[in-house]
């Protein structure tokens, strides 16, 4: 008697159908086979008897243990405490101005919306230099309309605006009385400011971001918080310690991770509605470390870290990462839905795009001080989906 | 417990929802549990990250049950957003899904008749099974898992566990034959112990004659 060929037999897809006795024409193939080969019946036999037990056993094993995994995270979650960030009361004080801010925009466009022509489409120009800035003592400048020079001297410190929507700390040379006042400096939507630190350290932020950061840097470390997305140079500082020169780190802080850097260039995007904390490394060396779990990651030029609950690293585009602070929008096979997110921020507007069409890809260079209907058209001309602006809203439909 | 049918889902779905019953829940979890484990599979994705969107995805569904009290589609509902967290951090295998509802529409998980898994599973051989299956590899019964339940071709499978086709066709008959001779070893075992015990009597039998 030929000695059965279990192997073969398993790896054929029709015999494990008769195993599990479904569908009825791989049972009838195999049963006729059987009568045709009675001497491997009892083989067959024991075959077919396991393989159905196995299945079902393993099948509920293995949806029970992913189950537990879920009880623990269900558990984990109410028993974790409100996470530490303190938040400053400059901080808070920004956010309450920035929101009556806010709401009082809302109203006087609301009441100018009535006011105009219907029949006219509104006129979506592109962002521009704005931002809020709020001082030590709490007071609030809007950076747009305030005019150039210098706006404030405050704790030996002198904070200048100059021509091209770029704000300047220096230090003023007078005696530095509070050395824990700290600044925040916030762009809405349609918003892009840049700004010189204390150390001379350059901080570009793109639309609906922020940036807290003392006005006076401590001789041990340098430390800011973001929010947002935030281009940093970060100059090199050294202090000498019993005779050794030691650099100063500079930490940068957003909600899940911390940056430490040493002196150098990187971008830093970390909006909440964008699938995770992407760090970007141009030159110099920063360690990320992420506040959840403390993994960390030390970045080489060229590389990027993506951060949602695990800290990756992969090869970076940098071109694209970085072409808002070149003024540009640089699109490589991405999603309609991300580009939307980007134009929503820098455009001021509202998005409406089903979730099929969100998924289609588009390349394309875009200059960001061109107005809303170059995008809308580089969409339109694929014939992939037509792209309609109402008031400050995109609908975009098959 | 059986797994309930796609039609019985919106009354568990009901009892979840309303009674905050965790039996319903855990039903509907895991008939999902195989038929996303199939969907993923099917589009190429590693069982890790199938498993763990499967949580976020009833994780989801268990915080915001009061507010999704009125979904009228529960099924497509599930589909959708497994299959939007699942493509959430893989740029690479991002597609155009024409229309989440005509999706896998006609496919029945397990691929196989309730009454069928009943005869096979509760008798001896199935108790047997159940204990032995414990000892096999994790990997083994992954594949297992994908093969004999959720009836993926050789072909997906090898794709989405990234390894060869002749690993999955290994792993497999390996995972067999060791249930297969420890069942032998078994039968041969308890046929011995019942020989022994029938001479015993026998010779007790025939000493008393």
């Amino acid at each position: 008697m030929e000695e059965l060929n279990l192997k073969a037999l398993l790896a054929d897809e029709s015999f494990i159908n008769y195993c599990k006795g479904y569908p009825a024409q791989d049972v009838d193939k195999w049963e006729q086979w059987l009568q045709d080969h009675p001497q491997y019946r009892k083989k067959v036999e024991e075959q077919r008897r396991l393989v159905q037990p196995m299945a079902h056993h393993v099948a509920v094993t293995t949806a029970e243990d992913n189950y537990l995994r879920l009880k623990e995270r269900i558990a984990k979650k109410n028993k974790k405490p409100d996470k530490g960030f303190r938040i400053s009361p400059w901080l808070k004080i920004a956010a309450s101005l920035l929101l009556i801010c806010s709401i009082s925009y809302l109203i006087l466009r609301q009441s100018l919306l009535l006011k105009s022509d219907h029949n006219k489409q509104s006129i979506v120009i592109p962002g521009e230099d704005k931002a809020l800035l709020t001082l030590a003592d709490g007071s609030t400048i809007s950076l747009d309309e305030v005019a150039v020079g210098t706006l404030a001297l405050e704790g030996g410190v002198r904070v200048e605006k100059t021509k091209n929507g770029q704000l300047i700390y220096s230090a003023s040379g007078s005696e530095i009385q509070n050395q824990t006042a700290s600044n925040t400096i916030s762009t809405p939507k349609g918003g892009q400011y840049r700004l010189i630190l204390p150390d001379g350290s350059k901080a570009w932020l793109n639309a609906s971001s922020s940036l807290h950061y003392p006005i006076h840097f401590e001789n041990n470390e340098r430390r800011v918080k973001m929010t947002g997305e935030v281009y940093f140079e970060i100059a090199k500082l050294e202090k000498r310690l019993h005779g050794r020169t030691e650099r100063i780190p500079f930490y940068v802080e957003t909600a899940d991770q911390e940056i430490q850097v040493l002196g150098t260039h990187f971008n830093v995007n970390s909006y909440p509605d964008e699938p995770g904390i992407v760090t970007t490394l141009l030159e110099g060396s920063v360690r990320i470390t992420s506040s959840l779990n403390g993994e960390t990651v030390l970045l080489r030029p060229g590389q990027q870290s993506f951060l949602d609950k695990h800290l990756v690293v992969s090869a970076a585009d940098v071109e694209q990462q970085v072409a808002w602070t070149a003024g540009d929008f640089i699109f490589k096979s991405e999603s309609l839905a991300s580009i939307l997110r980007k134009v929503s921020r820098w455009y001021d507007v509202d998005i409406v795009c089903p979730p099929h069409l969100g998924k289609l890809k588009f390349d394309g260079i875009v200059s960001r001080s061109q107005p809303l209907t170059s995008i809308m058209d580089m969409v339109e001309i694929t014939g992939k989906a037509k792209v309609k602006l109402t008031e400050r809203r995109i609908i975009v439909t098959d | 417990m059986p797994l309930i049918k796609r039609h019985d889902l919106k009354e568990h779905w009901n009892t979840f929802v309303v009674e905050e019953c965790e039996e319903a829940f855990y039903q509907i979890y895991e008939y999902y549990h195989h038929y996303l484990s199939y969907v993923g599979t099917k589009r190429g994705f590693a069982m890790d990250v199938i498993q763990d969107t499967i949580n976020d995805v009833f994780l989801y569904l268990w915080e915001n049950r009061i507010k999704n009290s009125t979904i009228k589609n529960q099924h497509n509902y599930i589909i959708t957003i497994f299959l939007r967290q699942l493509f959430r951090g893989d740029a690479k295998k991002y597609e155009l899904i024409p229309t989440m509802a005509t999706l896998f529409e006609n496919c029945e998980i397990p691929s196989v008749e309730d009454g069928y898994i009943q005869r096979y599973t509760e008798d001896e051989v199935g108790r047997f099974v159940k204990e032995k299956v414990a000892e096999l590899g994790e990997k083994q019964r992954l594949l297992i898992y994908q093969k004999f339940y959720l009836g993926l071709s050789y072909h997906e499978i090898a794709v989405a566990n990234d390894i060869s086709i002749n690993t999955v066709y290994n792993t497999i008959y390996k995972s067999v034959d060791k249930l297969r001779n420890l069942l032998t070893a078994e039968q041969e075992t308890f046929l011995k112990i019942a020989i022994g015990a029938l001479s015993t009597f026998f010779l007790f039998f025939l000493e008393n004659q």
